[in-house]
């Protein structure tokens, strides 16, 4: 059998976590067993000749059905595993207000038994328990009460399909298999997490120093009672933080009562609600996991957007429990997935698979249908906002923001504590305001958990601002695009947490386009026109504008650039490749600095970066700025060394190390075997072009030097011939001082190692033991204040729609959308593209269609799909008559900015006023389904 | 559980006879016994189409059907084309020449992640089928493609892509859309 050797070449050794050594295979399509021969997914022609590629890296793969996603892999497909795929099936309580009493095994078919039944018992003989992010009782053990709507309570384990089917057929919407007995009380917990973001300008404005504000000042926390939030009350303006700040929080709120009773500010304050949204991405969650006893090896064949983070985790969950000695290694095989929209990432889903393969007697395949996935994929936290917008009714400026927010969490820790507070620190959408108090609770519930679904809590709040402006502009009686104009931030402005936005903004420009479409001049007369012809319809036109910020404050990217003698270019990078068409994009980045894209992109690394020796310490997000200086002294040491994969981060922070990978292996790499080979001492690069993958001289007397005999050169010199980079940004990058060939250099990143010469692993592959680490002479890393500052990167969007609404059934139909976006410099402009029009739809979906309602009627019973839960279609979309703007971008420098999310935005508070503009009414919360607005406009039937 | 004897011709493959549990359905047959996967589970209750496949009818016609909430038995003696089996392929089964709407799809950047990308393929080819003998007149083509993929549900590209790929197809075959006149 071929099977797992750690002396295996093909088998790469990432990192020992716990005392478990992780190896990375091949992707899973060069060695699959499934007959389908590697050539087939290989692209050529992918590049084709235009200034786009003519498609994506992946498309032959996905439009042929070639076996590349982790739901795809069975036992026969994988080498060296067993034949006989087992299976594993989840019994999951639909209810919680009663004691868990048990199970009633006779609800299984006789030919169709499990050889396994795993609970709480189980998991704990083996010490086995889950990494303390996720919460506790995986299996809810017996005597318990349900914590959440789906907990899990066993895991069934079969050899064979048939009966795996039967069972589940006999068991998953069966009420007596899980026994219930007493009534107990809901489980409650503390809120997950409290958040406020109080600021008063100073006397010198927008760009001037702050009375207060958290990036200045600093933040405080509240103390719970009663599972409640209690801020502190004692306010004294020359306090500690929290003192200051209740101080200036009060000023702001008693000033906003006082404005509004004089008669000077309009208030706008209303309560904003959002639903919980099933982020539906199209491949439902999987797991392949085979533990080879014999080997003591772990396999683990998976869907998730956060390997990395699983495979540290998962290490210490295996090396803390009893089963330490049985698993010396982890074979990672790294697969694609079918859609993410952040519903798998971080998600607990791999530690359920981990654990059906720790007890299976073969491989194990754990995969959720759909009903399943509902019942506990991560969703979308619902809002909750109590909000108060205040302008001043003579210049119609924005004086001050009040908001109390609560985010529903569900009842697994997840990311619910940093979704709300994005989602407090984007309530300011594109605007200014000179003071702001806003209070945000991520609340722990019975509900399905939420986690970092798109959006990550802007879409919510971003939403519910845009919806107060319409609704100020209305009231106020100011064109909505010229109240935005009066008060959108400025280049350099603050933002309400008193930090400056580290992108030029780009909003008055997109404002003033969209003032001019002929969609917005001229929109009473087309409503005119419209209802005149259409008699039975109503007809609107909306506007809003969202920015979204992206980054986490703790990125930390990696990338490996190399070339073959034969010029062969081979990029590594931990993203993996969720749809967005990360590695096309990736690939692309290399062009314009050596020449050719790349060959290979390898996606999902996690092996190479050994090479780079780095560790870590404490939370990047709480450590202290002494802890920081103190280890920066230490030219190994960084805050983050591995990030997770999410859609609005590789197109930014991603790209960041690969362009500087492949500036460097130029630098001292080509540079040097192009003059050796042109006889020149000096060359100056910027003289340098390349051109048909050749670098030419304006020198008709040089002969261009194609890519591979640079190759060559370099190779045959002992120069540079592979980099790899690791970067930290904390809402700015870090640089660091590194002597190269005798040369002093600083560049944006903190982690460096270099190759010289090296043949590369199969299909070019970093092989890290080629590599020797760089160790850097200082580094400066963004201060740890800038913690406070939540986020400083954006990206804007906006959106302009006309609706149609149908009188009688309330449906509402697009007649024409113009969207608008700044996405800096597009790296793949078609995959742009593609994510304006899908983030339409997603956004269409929020605001008109898609709906969970909470608790025990709610996803967690177990009972939804998609017969219950509408997504927009394409007769949703307005899918003839989209059209989309990307602003140009200023300069060929400007770096592309991450806007998987923002797309998805402002489409919602369009559509909202929009129906607002064609019927009279207005809807605060989402979704605005037809049957709502049938009720509201025809309450008498 | 009971068992049923099946056969098939899926991809010009003839398959079977194979003994299978009586409740298997088309996609579980593909995905398990045939370890066909280029079918994808997205509902798996008949509602988002990932799982269609192409089946022909008896008078050389074709249809698309849910794989996810037919019975394998609904297919036995019938051909069967599924995702994999529409480009041309040599003897060592490498791609030769992909069916023009894949080619149009990648050309488009239909599909991001994929999913739903053998779904939109085969209701596309079935669509192209009938056009060949039924021609639209151009003004009805726009909505003879969105009735055919209506009920198609793609998340990541909100469906502009593929329903543009789809009208360049049809424009570009000829006699798909009945000439002027």
């Amino acid at each position: 059998m071929e099977g797992f050797r750690p002396d295996r070449r093909q088998f790469i050794k990432l990192c020992t976590v716990a005392g478990i050594t992780v190896f990375a295979a091949p992707a899973l399509w060069q060695l699959s067993r499934a007959g389908q021969k590697a050539a087939d997914v290989k692209m050529p022609g992918w590049r084709g000749e235009g200034p786009d590629p003519a498609f994506r890296t992946d498309g032959l793969a996905k439009v042929t059905g070639h076996k590349i996603y982790g739901r795809d892999y069975r036992a026969r497909d994988m080498p060296g595993w067993p034949q006989n795929q087992h299976y594993a099936l989840v019994l999951r309580c639909n209810r919680v207000e009663r004691q868990f009493t048990g199970f009633d095994w006779s609800q299984i078919p006789a030919d169709a038994q499990p050889y396994e039944k795993i609970t709480a018992e189980s998991l704990a003989e083996k010490g086995l328990k889950l990494p303390p992010f996720y919460g506790d009782d995986m299996l809810l053990p017996q005597g318990g009460s349900p914590h959440y709507y789906g907990h899990a309570a066993a895991m069934l384990l079969f050899d064979d399909f048939d009966k795996y089917a039967t069972a589940k057929q006999a068991l998953q919407f069966n009420e007596q298999v899980i026994r219930f007995g007493d009534e107990t009380p809901p489980v409650r917990r503390d809120p997950y997490a409290a958040w406020r973001i109080i600021r008063v300008e100073g006397e010198g404005g927008p760009t001037g120093e702050d009375r207060y504000s958290p990036l200045q000042d600093g933040i405080f926390f509240p103390q719970y009672r009663n599972r409640q939030v209690e801020w502190p009350t004692e306010a004294n303006q020359a306090g500690n933080v929290s003192e200051r700040g209740i101080y200036y929080a009060n000023q702001i709120r008693s000033e906003v009562e006082r404005q509004a009773a004089v008669g000077n500010w309009h208030l706008v304050r209303g309560d904003y609600r959002t639903q919980i949204v099933e982020p539906m991405m199209m491949e439902p969650e999987a797991a392949n996991v085979w533990l080879d006893g014999d080997r003591k090896t772990l396999h683990l064949v998976l869907t998730t957007q956060s390997p990395q983070d699983f495979h540290e985790k998962a290490a210490h969950l295996i090396s803390q429990s009893e089963l330490a000695d049985r698993i010396e290694n982890f074979v990672v095989h790294s697969a694609f997935i079918g859609g993410g929209f952040g519903g798998k990432d971080h998600t607990i889903f791999p530690y359920y698979g981990l654990m059906a393969g720790l007890f299976g007697r073969g491989p194990v395949r754990l995969a959720n249908n759909r009903f399943e996935q509902f019942q506990t994929g991560l969703k979308r936290h619902p809002f909750h906002m109590k909000n108060t917008l205040a302008v001043d009714k003579q210049t119609g400026k924005f004086q001050a923001l009040v908001s109390e927010m609560q985010a529903d969490g569900g009842g697994r820790a997840n990311f619910s504590a940093s979704v709300a507070m994005v989602g407090a620190s984007a309530i300011q959408s594109i605007y200014y305001f000179p003071r702001n108090d806003i209070a945000s609770t991520a609340n722990q519930s019975m509900n399905v958990d939420s986690g970092s679904m798109r959006g990550y809590g802007t879409l919510q709040t971003m939403n519910a601002m845009e919806m107060m402006v319409n609704q100020a502009a209305h009231e106020l009686g100011i064109d909505p695009i010229e109240l935005r104009l009066r008060n959108a931030s400025e280049t350099g402005w603050r933002n309400t947490q008193g930090a400056v936005p580290q992108v030029r903004v780009r909003y008055r420009e997109m404002l003033e386009r969209a003032g001019q479409h002929p969609m917005w001049k001229e929109r009473a007369h087309r409503k005119q026109m419209f209802e005149e012809r259409n008699p039975n319809y109503f007809f609107g036109t909306g506007f809003a504008i969202a920015t979204k910020d992206f980054g986490t404050g703790s990125a930390a990217p990696s990338a490996a650039v190399q070339i073959d003698e034969n010029g062969r270019l081979s990029l590594s990078i931990g993203f993996i490749e969720m749809g967005t068409g990360t590695q096309t994009s990736q690939a692309m980045l290399l062009e314009p600095l050596l020449g050719r894209p790349a060959d290979e992109c390898h996606l999902a690394v996690v092996d190479a970066w050994q090479a780079l020796q780095q560790f870590q310490t404490e939370s990047p997000y709480t450590m202290s700025q002494e802890h920081q200086d103190k280890m920066s002294t230490n030219p190994l040491w960084t805050p983050v060394v591995a990030m997770a994969s999410s859609a609005s981060m590789s197109a930014y922070f991603q790209s960041h190390p690969v362009v500087i990978a492949a500036q460097i292996l130029f630098k001292h790499g080509l540079l040097p075997a192009a003059r050796s080979l042109w006889q020149r001492d000096a060359l100056d690069p910027a003289e340098l072009v390349w051109r048909d993958g050749a670098l030419h001289l304006p020198d008709p007397e040089m002969p261009p030097l194609p890519l591979a005999k640079l190759a060559a050169e370099a190779h045959r010199a002992g120069q540079v011939t592979g980099v790899m980079t690791h970067g930290f940004n904390r809402w700015a990058w870090s640089d660091a001082d590194f002597e190269l060939d005798g040369e002093k250099s600083t560049w944006e990143i903190d982690g460096l190692a270099l190759r010289r010469g090296g043949q590369g692993g199969p299909g070019g592959r970093v092989v890290a033991g080629e590599y020797e680490v760089q160790k850097r002479s200082a580094v400066r890393y963004p201060k740890t204040a800038l913690n406070n500052a939540m986020v400083t990167y954006y990206a804007p969007c906006a959106a302009l729609v006309e609706v149609a609404v149908n009188r009688g059934t309330g449906a509402v139909e697009i007649q024409g959308l113009q969207n608008y976006l700044d996405c800096g410099r597009p790296i793949v402009r078609a995959l742009v593209e593609g994510q304006i029009e899908g983030g339409i739809a997603m956004g269409v979906g929020h605001a008109l269609y898609e709906y969970l309602p909470p608790l025990g009627e709610g996803a967690g019973n177990g009972t939804w799909n998609l017969n219950r839960y509408q997504v927009a279609l394409a007769k949703d979309v307005a899918v003839w008559k989209q059209q989309h703007e990307i602003l140009p971008p200023e300069s060929d420098n400007d770096p592309p900015k991450g806007i998987a999310e923002v797309c998805a935005v402002p489409i919602v508070a369009a559509l909202s006023e929009a129906i607002f503009q064609a019927t009279g009414r207005r809807f605060n919360d989402t979704p605005v389904t037809p049957e709502i607005l049938r009720r509201a406009l025809n309450p008498e039937v | 559980m009971g068992k049923i004897s099946v056969t098939m011709v899926v991809n010009g493959d003839k398959v079977g006879p194979m003994e299978v549990s009586e409740y298997t359905s088309m996609l579980d047959f593909l995905h398990e016994y045939l370890n066909l996967t280029g079918t994808k589970l997205g509902c798996g209750i008949g509602v988002c189409r990932a799982c269609e496949v192409v089946v022909e009818r008896d008078d050389g016609s074709l249809e698309v059907v849910r794989s996810c909430i037919n019975n394998v038995g609904r297919f036995i003696d019938k051909k069967v084309t599924t995702v994999e089996g529409h480009a041309r392929r040599n003897a060592d089964g490498e791609i030769e020449q992909l069916a023009p709407i894949q080619q149009a799809f990648l050309e488009h950047f239909s599909f991001q992640c994929g999913w739903c990308t053998p779904g939109f393929v085969n209701a596309a080819m079935v669509l192209i089928d009938r056009l060949k003998r039924e021609p639209v007149a151009a003004e009805d083509l726009e909505a003879t493609i969105s009735e055919a993929l209506q009920h198609h549900i793609c998340r990541c590209t909100g469906y502009v892509r593929y329903f543009r790929a789809v009208k360049d197809v049809i424009e570009s075959t000829p006699g798909l859309v009945k000439s002027e006149g």
